[in-house]
């Protein structure tokens, strides 16, 4: 899939641009604080129905603005397709086409994308969370449905967590939200499982890649009750049938605690280079690397289920050295996705493969076409 | 000076949920094209419903009168009872017309995010009519949604013990549809495939 307009009206400090975008590089570039990001954002938002650095929709929208709006127009599988997302106090706007849509899935049928931004270094040195949501958004991208899994699951451990804090729930209580817990938790981590036997591999070719041959070994696994070694599948009623082993040895200690303290809410993606824990050892380039292996991961595992999303760079070039930069553009060129890039300074970047390449330049939310790239 | 009639008609219908002012007008205007005996029908029906309506004192279904029809009638079948979360769900099983057992109506379903618990829910009631009645299966027909498969599957456990069958009506109504907007052969579907849980 591409996509090949992009369309924003007072989107962040964006008052209104119009990207013809169909190449397979964009390359956004601008000094600090133009509004590059943003543009990456509306993509990311107009593929997500939701912005990866904002839960609050009111500061999507311009300031002193009432509505917010993003138009694309994707080039896929599925043909053309116009998309429209719109938001004010008022109303919430989605459209294929001009129809609203009624089931989410269609949407992510015709645009998906991935994203590296410097902030998912957290996915290798920060906590148990990122790492956790980095495998569930894998397991979306290629089967969206990991969503509802993921929604459900959480709802009913919200459920339960509130039922052990108001200290009323009996154990009958408890006990009917742990059955549909592990049901869901079984789901849950058979579909991590999965995820990660599709990313393994691809994992390892793309972190060789991009960190050089003597770079040490990547590898992947889960630890939790989710646990699985690489390549290994897991079948959802053994994992249930586990959980609720743990859910009735713990119950006496959750309802004491009043705390949720089994499950695979929280499982860990421990990410090993040459057999130590990366989240431990990495170097700041080195944790840049293992993400955007795990990026690039996540793109052949969609690959291999026939879909080609978007690939999101935001401000790359700020911590990859010299070589890994010459080795990154080589893997992106390589892809037949569409990358989006954005940048301070497009000497980084390099030579892009020629001719595939648009360029824009922003300054103060203003987005003008370069004709000639960046030199 | 009186209100301007028709703005007041307005006003108060644009209250109901789901109907904003440009609906509102619209149907004020329509009403007031009708032969006046529509208004005035409505209004009665209206104006009456807090006086006529009751809960069922069995099944806490809406009706005229406590008990409702339903439970009044020696034709229904005991040993079926089917449990909803609301009394509009009651209509979308009758429609179907193949369930001629009674029913019970729970007023929600289980939420502790919102502070609902067994004690918010007609739960007790339901207990005493199985230890009076010769129930010999509880179909459990909330919705099929996380609230409602806890509330299925509480119920289960506290019923149980007493030998009765707990079954869950089967989820050929898509998840998160709630039963009352289900359409007719989905629920039928969904009677006819009712598990035991
Ligand atoms: N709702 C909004 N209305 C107006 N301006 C906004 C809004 N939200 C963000 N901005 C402004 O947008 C500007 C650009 O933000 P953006 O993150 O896109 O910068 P950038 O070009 O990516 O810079 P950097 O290179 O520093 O990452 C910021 O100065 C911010 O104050
Ligand atoms: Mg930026
Ligand atoms: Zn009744």
């Amino acid at each position: 899939m591409r996509l090949v307009s992009l369309e924003v009206a007072d989107w962040r400090n964006v008052a209104s641009a119009q990207l013809d975008t169909n190449a397979r590089f964009v390359v956004l570039h601008g000094d600090n604080a133009q509004g590059k990001t943003n543009l990456l954002e509306a993509v990311w938002t107009l593929s997500n129905l939701r912005s990866f650095r904002e839960s609050r929709y009111q500061r999507l929208i311009r300031h002193e603005c009432d509505s917010v709006q993003i138009d694309g127009m994707v080039v896929g599988e599925s043909g053309r397709r116009r998309l429209r997302w719109a938001r004010s106090a008022a109303s919430r706007t989605m459209q294929i086409d001009g129809q609203n849509v009624r089931q989410l899935r269609d949407w992510f049928a015709v645009l998906r994308a991935v994203l590296f931004c410097p902030e998912h270094g957290a996915i290798i040195r920060g906590g148990p969370v990122e790492r956790r949501s980095f495998v569930d958004r894998a397991a979306f991208t290629t089967r969206p449905a990991h969503l509802d899994v993921v929604r459900q699951y959480a709802r009913v451990l919200r459920h339960k967590a509130a039922l052990l804090r108001s200290r009323k729930g009996g154990r009958v209580q408890v006990e009917s939200w742990n059955s549909q817990l592990a049901l869901l938790g079984g789901q849950l981590a058979a579909r991590r499982a999965a995820a990660l036997c599709d990313l393994s591999e691809p994992f390892v070719e793309a972190h060789r890649a991009i960190a050089g041959p003597r770079s040490g070994v990547a590898t992947l696994r889960m630890r939790g009750l989710g646990r699985a070694a690489p390549g290994e599948r897991l079948d959802p009623a053994v994992v249930t049938a586990q959980f609720i082993e743990k859910l009735s040895t713990g119950l006496d200690d959750e309802i004491r605690q009043a705390r949720c303290l089994v499950g695979p809410h929280r499982d860990d993606l421990v990410v090993d280079l040459d057999g130590h824990p990366a989240r431990n050892f990495a170097s700041q380039g080195q944790a840049r690397s293992l993400v955007l292996a795990l990026k690039l991961a996540e793109l052949e595992a969609a690959r291999r289920q026939g879909l080609a999303p978007l690939f999101l760079l935001d401000d790359l070039t700020s911590e990859l050295d010299r070589s890994r930069m010459v080795r990154l553009m080589e893997v992106l060129a390589d892809l037949k996705n569409q990358v989006w890039l954005t940048t301070t300074d497009p000497r980084w970047l390099g030579p892009l493969p020629g001719g595939d390449v648009v360029s824009y330049k922003v300054a103060a939310g203003r987005v003008e076409p370069l004709s000639e790239p960046p030199e | 000076m009186a209100a301007d009639p028709l703005r007041r008609c307005v006003g108060q219908l644009s209250r109901l949920p789901g109907i904003g002012q440009r609906t509102a007008t619209r149907l004020a205007y329509w009403l007031l094209n009708q032969p006046d005996d529509v208004a005035r029908d409505i209004g009665e029906a209206l104006s009456e419903l807090h006086d006529t309506a009751v809960r069922c004192e069995i099944c806490h279904d809406v009706a005229a009168t406590s008990p409702c029809h339903r439970c009044a009638n020696p034709q229904r079948d005991h040993r079926v009872l089917c449990v909803v979360e609301r009394p509009q769900d009651i209509g979308a099983i009758e429609r179907t017309g193949t369930f001629e057992g009674r029913y019970h109506v729970l007023g929600g379903a289980l939420a502790p995010l919102d502070g609902v618990g067994p004690e918010q829910l007609n739960i007790r009631s339901l207990l005493r009519r199985l230890s009076d009645q010769p129930v010999e299966e509880v179909l459990v027909a909330t919705d099929p949604d996380v609230e409602g498969d806890a509330t299925a599957l509480y119920l289960a456990r506290l019923v149980r013990p007493s030998g009765v069958r707990v079954t869950r009506l089967a989820h050929g109504v898509s998840v998160g549809t709630e039963l009352e907007f289900a359409d007719k052969s989905s629920v039928a579907r969904a009677l006819e495939n009712r598990r035991e849980i």
